[in-house]
This record gives C-alpha cells, structure tokens and sequence, in this order.
C-alpha cells in the first residue's frame, strides 16, 4: 500500500455503503428495504453442511 | 485410471453425439420386444396398484377396458387389484410416456431411431389437451379417441415417416429452441414445423380425403403433439449413456405420481426414489391446489437431456403459463440449471442467452453440493381419476434421490 494513503479520506466510510450479502437472503432483502444498495450471492454449506455427504464428496471430487 | 470427471464427459459426448430421428409409427406389440398380453406400461420407477395414485389408477382401468381386458372400468380396477395386470416402467422396455405414460400392445408407438448409436426408443402419441388418458381421463370419449388413433392416426403416420425416411429432430428442436419452445410446455413452433413436414407426406400416403382431413385436423389443434416425439428422442438420446461406469451423469429422470425416480451412469438401471412432489403453478379456471395431483410422468426425460425447465430461457411465454414469475426471470432458471450440469449443448442453442447451449448432463456431485435441483415443467393431473388436466406449473426433483444415489456411487467407486 502507498503510505500516502494513509492522508486521504477514506471513501469506503464517507460513501454510502455498498454491501455484498453470503448466505441468509433475509439480510439483504431488509438491507434492500432500507435503501442500501446490496446484492445478494445464494450460498451454503456444501450438501447443506450434511457432513456425511460432503465427505463422500469430498472423495468423489475428480 | 479413469476419473469421473472424464467418465462423465464421456457420458455428455454419447448424449451430444446422438442423431435421433423419428422414423415410424407402429402397434408396440410390433416395436417393443417382450410386451406381453395383460401388461401395462406406466410412467415413473416400479410401483405396485395398492401405493398408485388416482390418476394412473384410472388410466389403468381405461386401457385395460381399450385392450379387452376388462368389460368395463369396475371390472378392471377389481382386476387389477387381484394382480391380473403385470405392470412396468415404461424406462425397463426403451419407452416413455407422458404424465400416467400408459404403453400397450395395440397403441401405436413413435419410434425415434438414435441413428449414431443404433438404439431405438418409443412413446405413444399424444392425445390433444382436455380430458385424455395421460391425465386419468377414461371415459367413453376418451377411449373412443384411442380407438382411432389406433385404427387411423397411428397407421396413417407410420406410412407417412416411411416414406420419408425419417425426420431428424436435433436440427427441428434447434429451430423450435429460436421459436419459443422449451419442449415441454410449450411445443407450438416444433408441433407446428412438424406437421409441415409431415402434412405432404401424410396427403400423398392418407387413406381418402376423409382420414387424412381428421388427421391434418388432430395434429393442427394440439400444440403438445411435439411433446410425445420430444420425450421419445430424450430416451433415445441417454439410453447410449446408461452404462458409462464412473460416471455421476442422470439418466433419465421419472415420477409415477407417488414416487420420484432417478438412474445414474454409474449405477446402472437402479432407482433412487423419493416422493413426488406438488407442482406450483397456475390452475385452470374453477380449480385450485386442492385438486392436484403430486407430480407425474416420464416427461422429465426433455430435462434430462436439456430441454423444458432448463431451456426456460428460450421459452419466456411459458414462465407466465406455468406460474413461475416474470418473463424477464427466465434465464435465471437456465443460469441456475448449468449449475448442476457438466457441460452444454452446442447443437440447441438460446438467442436471449447469446446463443449459449442449454445446460446438459445433470451431475448429482453438482445436485448434492449446491442443493440446487433440477427444476421440471410440467402439467398438473387432477388427483382423481378420469377428470384430466387441471393446470401447469413447475416442480423440483426431490434432493433425496440424488443424495441416495450419492451414496450408492461412492459405494460404487469404492469409497464409502
């Protein structure tokens, strides 16, 4: 990093914030219902943190 | 050592390189070697009368009364109750059939011939809409319908494909994908371009003006005529696939209004099985939810190959028509399709996606991970018997199947 960074205002607290939401949808959408610019990614756990068949999966990754 | 990720792009090239063409129209008992008197051919993995649901119930003693079996529709529920009937997949014999899929000796059968590979597969022909035998229609009409699709219909087509020497469907599906259709709830461009094809043909080869203007007319008013050739092609394509060892690929996907079925490559021809699941969608006017019946048919087979809900971004109509949100949300179920899928068909392509192929090769690795699952158009029956569709809408297959079958294909390759 540029050490004169250190001097210049920072943006990401003066702007408005944009968010990246993982995971629980309801996040976002109640984000989105405040007027906050938000998108969301769809995300779990693989085999919906099953850990039995995420262990097989993780043998049948080939 | 082989890997399944290379067994399973051996699994998509059979399903690529196939060249279905639909080639004749004849009596199954002609076609499908082993359909045996008193057996009847159903939609969806095995399932014994007592565990049936109302729809195929009903359609079984319909056809059990077209065939001679029974003297009238009591008559055939008693025996088949009494176990008179032997009742199979239509999948154990290379044939589909939509929603309750009855397959009999006297019916005609389409034959899709997979020219690349040498293997055939049949389906009956479809019925038109409103009260038919697919839905558990089985009333006089509808038998009276059967009777001249057996007698007429079926016999005039056979003549007609014989003289053409077949019509190949992967250029007609390409075409139909341009269109509008998905192949499974919308089949108006590919009914239509057919029946261009077929409309020279059948007037050179018709038995009288008379046939041949009842025939020009069935095919004409139903714009699902496609569905039943779309579904036989769907067979004929992952049949090659089924024996592909190492390979996590679906091959055919399956409901028999109870239970939800799935074969994988490398499994071979065991079921995994879930129950079925209600179908969300719209309903016809004066009926609603209360009147469905659970998902039913061997139609998922166009999704097993690409097609219906995973062609949902070439088809923008039938997201209205099946209940499933705006038209502009229709890429987001193909988009959410390659997910799950180990490649994409180059040969059926989607202009609204720039002409990406549609998603194929379901892989259950991919299903179990994301928890995505396959999203199926799809008709909705009325859950008792004889009264018919009552609407369409989407359905997921059940995660379970493919966690099963999981299971088994890891027991498979030796590492559970």
């Amino acid at each position: 990093m540029d050490p004169t960074d250190h001097d210049r205002p920072n943006d990401l607290l003066a702007a408005p914030p944009r968010i990246v939401n993982v995971g629980l949808e309801l996040f976002a959408v109640d984000l989105a219902a405040l007027g906050a610019k938000v998108m969301h990614v769809q995300w779990s756990p693989p085999a919906g943190g099953n850990a039995q068949l995420a262990g097989l999966l993780n043998k049948l990754r080939t | 050592m082989q890997t399944i990720d290379s067994a399973n792009q051996e699994a998509l090239r059979r399903l690529l390189a196939g060249e279905p063409v639909l080639v004749d129209v004849v009596p199954a008992s002609q076609a499908i070697a082993g359909l045996a008197d008193r057996t009847i051919l159903h939609a969806g993995p095995p399932i014994s009368w007592d565990r049936m649901c109302g729809p195929l119930r009903g359609a079984i003693m319909g056809i059990a009364v077209f065939e001679g079996w029974a003297a009238d529709l009591d008559d055939a529920a008693s025996k088949a109750a009494a176990g008179a009937f032997a009742f199979h997949p239509n999948h154990h014999f290379a044939a589909v059939g939509p929603m309750t899929g009855m397959t009999t000796r006297s019916q005609p059968v389409m034959v899709v011939e997979n020219r690349a590979f040498g293997n055939r597969a049949y389906c009956a022909i479809n019925e038109g809409l409103g009260k038919v035998m697919r839905f558990g229609g089985n009333d006089a009409a509808v038998l009276d319908r059967l009777r001249w699709m057996r007698d007429v219909l079926g016999p005039a087509l056979g003549r007609a494909l014989r003289k053409s020497g077949g019509i190949p469907l992967k250029p007609l599906i390409a075409r139909g994908l341009t269109m509008g259709d998905e192949m499974h709830q919308r089949n108006v461009a590919c009914s239509s371009l057919l029946l261009r094809q077929l409309a020279p043909l059948l007037a050179q080869t018709a038995n009288g003006s008379e046939d041949l203007v009842a025939c020009l007319g069935f095919i004409g008013a139903n714009d699902q005529f496609f569905l039943n050739v779309a579904m036989a092609m769907g067979k004929a394509l992952t049949d090659p696939a089924r024996d592909v060892a190492g390979s996590s690929v679906v091959t055919a996907m399956s409901r028999n209004g109870t239970d939800f079925g799935i074969r994988v490559a490398g499994t071979g021809d065991r079921w995994f099985t879930a129950p079925v699941e209600m179908p969300v969608g719209i309903y016809f006017p004066g009926f609603s939810e209360r009147d469905a019946n659970p998902d039913i048919g061997d139609s998922a087979i166009v999704e097993t190959v690409g097609l219906g809900g995973f062609a949902m971004a070439a088809a923008p109509a039938v997201v209205g028509y099946v209940g499933a949100g705006r038209a502009s949300q229709a890429a987001a179920f193909t988009h959410a399709m390659a997910e799950i899928t180990v490649g994409a068909n180059p040969a059926w392509t989607i202009p609204a996606m720039d002409f990406a192929g549609v998603p194929t090769g379901i892989d259950i690795r991919l299903v179990v991970e994301t928890g995505v699952t396959p999203t199926i158009n799809t008709g909705i029956a009325h859950r008792e018997p004889g009264v018919g569709q009552v609407g369409a809408g989407v359905v997921k297959a059940p995660l379970k199947c493919f966690e099963d079958a999981l299971v088994a294909f890891a027991q498979s390759m030796g590492v559970a």
